[in-house]
């Protein structure tokens, strides 16, 4: 049963209840990139939606689900959905027709492009979204709006790894191998992931390893539930990872425990990249990174050994101000060891977002079109303006980053249509970003909450849930499948895609946008990634049924995809070889100091998904992490005179906010943390340092200075 | 189910038993001496019924002495009884006594159309009970004292009068109509319910819940159809309908100790559960010192364990699981598992795993 | 075909799926009969789960006064019938491993079930179904019990009363100490 490319996998031989009256919807979880297989229980009576039964032939989870995955479908039937649009009135949000809210919307969009020019309306989009929509987002900026101001989310998310392999292996996709794969490992080194909590799911495959005998290494600061069950955990000071990763190599390159041949024959840059890792010996390494000179030496020993392996990361390695070169340099581990091309040898990114991988490769970035093509490039330009029927001129060049547009706006940008996304927690210096919203000209907003953000739109649209509509989502392996939804749209909400098509239709551009479904708009997908890196071609519906997913690239109708990334050890690069870049540390963008002598970093909690939107809304989610806290090592707590409970003032030099006090041995003396889902005035953001990464434009989220005040009242009702 | 008493010593159970057999039967032939007024006003008609009640009444006093033998039962009723000869314990049980079976609260907070249900059902069978028992054992009987007068004889005491076409005599004489009704009403509730209700909740199997459903609704049908029978068809299959009905009631009558209708008698223990909980004092966790319990329970349910070897204790020291928190209780089985220490911080000890799956004092573990 | 439920604790990561998707069995009315507690909070972020452990002379049924708690052929000690329980929690006392619970509004005993509704038709019960890390699996008992992947505990000695249990706990591996929550470490950096 099945297909051969899910052999691995860890589906279970069971099916699933169907109930008397009910009908089950086979789809996927909408909180991050494993995309779970699940199925929702439908009421055929009414169509609503009543609950959740495992899908246990689903390879990636069979049936198992995180908190997030089983609570997911409580978002459906949730009192607080937005059920008709909003306009803004008298400075309130009052209830409107959908008529009014479009007239509205068209005649803002050409009063200020007829102002302003064109560039001057934005679009923020998100990366939760179906590939059918980040597609039409970026398709209808650049030729319903005209605008080259359009970038998304993810540019917070993925954007440093997509750089970071782009640079090393001419490729972007987040897994270069199944996942499957993570069980025939011998050593799985996982960074800057808190793997347990932000991927649940992962872990079968990681205990799967060390079943058969695989080591773990975990680099995270603190003891997380994954850095609990490693053979080595290397809790480095946040935003050292490229010392860390220098003192590995240099450690495997002077224990010879490196593949020569393989560093001959498939990369260039071997040379250098010893010369500078020669200074990194462990002392050094053990000193910037402040984790002892034996478990690095170990840890490299472990690495360098081992037949195969994986080297994993997430946020913890991106977020960074030189996040790409840490990325690059966790790469450099598997290509110095020759781990690559292998059941059991790879690299991998943990994706974030639901969609995290297929937002980022049809054209809602900046500087990109459909298929992972680059808006600059000429041919890419042609091709793209050949699928769309318009002229290659009428393409716009590239835009602003995601941070960089909060920043234009009221300036170079005075209307915003924000899509699938809350920038307003999620982004770094959460008050600024407030203020800048607020000198919109327009703000339109769509989402099914009323978000933080939505709460300061002009007009907000009513869409509806991930359930409520069809299309395809890319998960954290590169598979494409097939996500399914209840034929309904509650209220007077609307399908977002629907929404964006009728509004091209009324700014005269209908013609692009004649879509009838999502499997519409798949097809339009599917020939514009034509020839791309991320070339879904071959990909049809029917396909992605009968395989349970298929991994891009799929380039004709033959294919079934490549799973396994690189088994022929030829990179895409003209001559076939990786690249191994040497990064020198540079260390993060903003430093403790006398005044701020401590270092903040921030990060998720099992219960809530990025700006908490929809987790926060729901009960059980909400009850098990109400608030946020800061953690403090009991060492430090009692240099301040804290104990665990109290309510806690964070500052950096951006702002603070009052927290209550964690004291726990699992963190850093050095170091605090605070997870990040919550807005307003429990908002870390406040704090965090928008520092943006050269290459990639992600904020630096995870280092800044703070200082610790305790506040001697108690700090009273906190609700997120 | 496991309807055999508690005791190890069987023999108890029998003598006991058959000790309150005898002093019930010996109360229901007074009662029923007194009440035919030395057997003077005898319905012949009930002569059934009669039986089948003394009957019932046996087996009752059997059930109730097996149940009340059993230790946690009888330490519950007896701190209940000993509770109540205060004033304040007096007024909790009285109050508790109309919120459970007087309003059935708890039933509401369950649901609302549960507890209409039951309502329906429990004050119509109640009723039902009071009325047949007290015309069948003749605790309550009618003499035509006038022509056109009724005395109603309670114990052989006349209480009141009341004219035979008065609406008062036309609401007594048709009492189990109306209670009837209002049992067929609930009942058509509580299968409507089953029907409906999807959940399918393992503790409720179904025979267990739709024949006594079906039987009440039998009863109470050939009962309301002997009215029918008289008033508006001259008494056509008057005597049918009336073995039909007596039939279903004898049966009732045997099969109530020992069926869904057992809850009734239970019922009566729940009134002593709110005095209990809070009257006693209050207990903290032996290891996190969170109050969790009265300290009288904890003691009674030790001793019931004890009874049946079932203790739980941590060796070598004169704790029981029962002094921890739940919590702690899960809690401390893991820290064990790991091999850990478990800091009992109320209690001012350390244990240990012993080896065996349960704890122990850790040497030098007394602070 | 007899399976049971097997805890291999030093896998939990805390996210309580299992409490959650006990909620969402038919039978279990939205009510969560499932378990995750912190081990030493502060220390570590060491958890585990506890479902019921399905005695095989259930301490909760005995020391229940109206005997409402009984066991299903399969022994799967049940919930207290609802009409008969009088909400008196000597069960959540009596019970060693401290699993019942009373809702005291409704008056009412509610514990794990195994989710007969699945479990009657061969699919695993909720916990074992969504736990994203296979620390709760539904297992063949005589497999487990007779040829376990490493030591568990399902017989317990409580100072001479033995109680055997239908589930099963895996134990941490603390010989080589490689996984879990070591005892007064903390993080060494």
């Amino acid at each position: 049963m099945g297909h051969a490319q899910n052999k691995d996998y860890s589906q279970r031989d069971y099916d699933a209840i169907l109930r008397d009256g009910e009908e089950l919807i086979s789809t996927h979880c909408c909180f991050c990139g494993m995309q779970c297989g699940m199925n929702i229980r439908v009421r055929k009576e009414d169509q609503s939606v009543v609950g959740v039964e495992p899908r246990y032939d689903f390879p990636m989870n069979g049936g198992r689900l995180c908190p997030k995955g089983v609570a997911a479908y409580r978002q459906a039937e949730h009192q607080e959905r937005i059920l008709h649009p909003l306009i803004r009135k008298n400075g309130k949000l009052e209830q409107a027709t959908w008529d009014e809210a479009m007239d509205l919307i068209v005649s803002k969009i050409q009063e200020i492009q007829g102002k302003y020019g064109k560039d001057a309306f934005g679009i923020y989009s998100g990366s939760s979204m179906t590939n059918e929509k980040c597609y039409l987002m970026g398709k209808f900026a650049r030729i319903g709006l005209g605008t080259k101001n359009i970038d998304y989310n993810g540019r917070y998310c993925m954007s440093s790894a997509s750089v970071g392999f782009n640079q090393s292996l001419g490729l972007d996709r987040g897994g270069t191998n199944p996942w499957s794969d993570i069980k025939f490992a011998d050593v799985l080194l996982i960074a800057g992931s808190n793997t347990a909590e932000c991927h649940p799911l992962s872990m079968p495959y990681i205990w799967g390893a060390r079943d058969r005998g695989a080591k773990l290494i975990v680099v995270d600061p603190r003891q997380t539930k994954t850095a609990l069950v490693a053979d080595v955990h290397l809790n480095i000071r946040p935003g050292t990872d490229v010392a860390l990763v220098n003192g590995l190599l240099h450690v495997m390159i002077k224990e010879d425990l490196i593949d020569k041949d393989f560093i001959t024959n498939h990369t260039t840059g071997f040379e250098e990249l010893k010369e500078l890792v020669h200074s990194y010996n462990p002392a050094y390494v053990s000193e910037i990174t402040g984790t002892a000179a034996d478990k690095i030496i170990t840890a490299a020993r472990i690495f360098g050994q081992a037949k195969n392996g994986f080297a994993m990361f997430a946020r913890g390695v991106e977020q960074h101000a030189t996040g790409t070169d840490a990325v690059s340099n966790y790469v450099n581990l598997c290509l110095v060891t020759g781990k690559f091309g292998r059941k059991g040898s790879g690299v991998a990114t943990f994706t974030g977002q639901g969609n995290g991988q297929g937002g980022r490769e049809h054209g809602q970035k900046t500087d990109q079109l459909p298929g992972f093509r680059k808006i600059t490039d000429p041919k890419a330009r042609e091709y793209i303006a050949g699928v769309w029927g318009v002229d290659e001129s009428e393409l716009p060049g590239p835009g602003l980053s995601a941070f960089e547009m909060l920043q234009s706006l009221g300036k170079e940008i005075k209307g915003l249509l924000l899509v699938c996304s809350n920038p307003i927690v999620s982004s770094p210096t959460v008050g600024d970003v407030g203020e800048y919203l607020k000198s919109l000209d327009f703000f339109v907003c769509m989402d099914f909450f009323l978000s933080e953000s939505a709460e300061l739109a002009d007009v907000v649209l009513p869409s509806t849930v991930w359930i409520e509509d069809n299309g395809t989502m890319t998960n954290v392996e590169g598979r494409v499948l097939r996500v399914k939804g209840v034929d309904r749209t509650p209220g007077e909400s609307k399908r977002d895609w629907k929404v964006i098509c009728d509004i091209a239709e009324r700014l005269g551009r209908g013609q692009y946008f004649q879509f009838n479904s999502p499997e519409d708009i798949f097809n339009e997908l599917r020939v514009a990634s034509k020839g791309g890196i991320a070339d879904y071609y071959g990909i049809t519906y029917e396909k992605l049924d009968k395989m349970q997913g298929v991994f891009w690239p799929c380039p004709t109708e033959e294919s079934e995809g490549m799973p396994r990334l690189f088994e022929d050890l030829t990179f895409n690069f003209p001559d076939g070889k990786a690249r191994i870049l040497a990064f020198e540390y540079k260390g993060p963008n903003e430093r403790t100091s006398k005044e701020y002598p401590i270092i903040l970093t921030t990060g998720r909690v099992v219960y809530h998904y990025l700006s908490g939107n929809q987790t926060r809304r729901i009960d059980t989610l909400r009850n098990f992490c109400p608030d946020p806290y800061v953690e403090i090592h009991p060492k430090l707590a009692e240099q301040y005179n804290i104990s665990n409970g109290e309510t806690v003032k964070v500052s950096s030099p951006r702002g603070s906010i009052e927290l209550v006090a964690k004291i726990t041995k699992i963190t850093r003396e050095d170091m605090v943390f605070v997870p990040y889902h919550w807005g307003k005035s429990l908002a870390i953001n406040h704090l965090t340092n928008p520092a943006l990464e050269p290459k990639s434009k992600i904020p630096e989220f995870k280092v800044c200075a703070v200082k610790l005040e305790k506040i001697a009242s108690s700090a009273g009702e906190m609700h997120g | 189910m496991n309807f055999y008493p508690y005791e190890e010593d069987s023999l108890l159970f029998s003598k006991i038993s058959a000790r309150n057999v005898f002093i019930v039967l010996v109360i229901l032939f007074f009662s029923v001496y007194i009440g035919s007024e030395q057997f003077g006003y005898f319905d012949m008609a009930l002569y059934g019924y009669l039986w089948a009640t003394i009957l019932c009444f046996v087996l009752l006093t059997i059930r109730i002495t097996s149940w009340t033998l059993r230790p946690p039962t009888r330490r519950l009723w007896k701190q209940g009884i000993k509770m109540m000869f205060s004033a304040k314990g007096l007024a909790f049980v009285l109050k508790t006594l109309y919120t459970n079976i007087g309003e059935q609260k708890f039933i509401r907070k369950r649901s609302m159309y549960r507890w209409a249900q039951h309502m329906f059902i429990s004050w119509g069978v109640l009723f039902s009970f009071a009325i047949t028992f007290a015309l069948v054992l003749n605790w309550l009987h009618f003499e035509l004292v006038e022509p056109k007068t009724y005395a109603a004889v309670v114990f052989g005491i006349p209480l009141f009068r009341m004219g035979v076409d008065s609406p008062l005599a036309i609401a007594i004489y048709h009492g189990l109509n109306w209670t009837g009704i209002a049992t067929i009403i609930g009942c058509g509730m509580a299968l409507y319910r089953r029907v409906t209700d999807e959940k399918k909740l393992v503790e409720q199997s179904k025979e267990y819940d739709f024949f006594p459903l079906f039987l009440l609704i039998a009863i109470s049908i050939t009962g309301s159809l002997l009215t029918v029978s008289a008033l508006w068809m001259e008494g056509a299959f008057y005597l049918g309908i009336g073995l039909a009905h007596q039939v279903t009631v004898i049966i009732f009558l045997l099969y109530f100790p020992f069926s869904k209708f057992w809850h009734l008698p239970l019922r009566f223990l729940a009134v002593m559960v709110p005095v209990y909980h809070s009257m006693a004092e209050q207990k903290p966790c032996a290891r996190c010192g969170r109050e969790y319990a009265t300290v009288t329970q904890i003691k009674d349910v030790q001793l019931a364990l004890e009874k049946r070897h079932l203790s739980v204790p941590i060796e070598h020291t004169n704790l029981h699981f029962s002094d921890m928190c739940a919590e702690c209780r899960r809690v401390s089985h893991r820290l064990g598992g790991y091999g850990a220490k478990i800091e009992l911080g109320q209690a001012h000890l350390i244990l240990e795993p012993t080896g065996r799956n349960g704890l122990q004092l850790k040497k030098g573990g007394k602070q | 075909m007899d399976k049971v439920l097997y805890i291999d604790y030093e896998r939990c990561i805390g996210c309580r799926a299992c409490v959650i998707g006990c909620e969402e069995c038919s039978g279990h009315d939205h009510l969560s009969r499932m378990f995750v507690d912190e081990l030493n909070p502060g220390e570590t972020v060491a958890t585990s789960p506890t479902p019921c452990m399905h005695c095989v002379t259930p301490a909760c049924a005995e020391s229940c006064p109206v005997q409402a708690i009984s066991i299903a052929a399969d022994g799967t000690v049940l919930s207290a019938s609802m009409e008969k329980c009088i909400g008196c929690k000597n069960c959540t006392y009596a019970c060693p491993f401290g699993i019942p619970k009373v809702d005291d509004v409704k008056k009412v005993m509610y514990k794990c079930d195994m989710c007969y509704d699945r479990t009657s038709k061969g699919r695993p019960p909720m916990c074992a179904s969504v736990c994203p890390t296979d620390t709760i699996r539904f297992v063949d008992q005589s497999d487990l019990k007779n040829d376990p992947p490493k030591p568990v505990q399902f017989k317990w000695d409580f100072g001479g009363t033995i109680i055997e249990t239908r589930t099963v706990i895996g134990l941490p591996d603390t010989e080589e100490n490689r996984f879990g929550y070591r005892e007064g470490d903390g993080v060494q950096s």
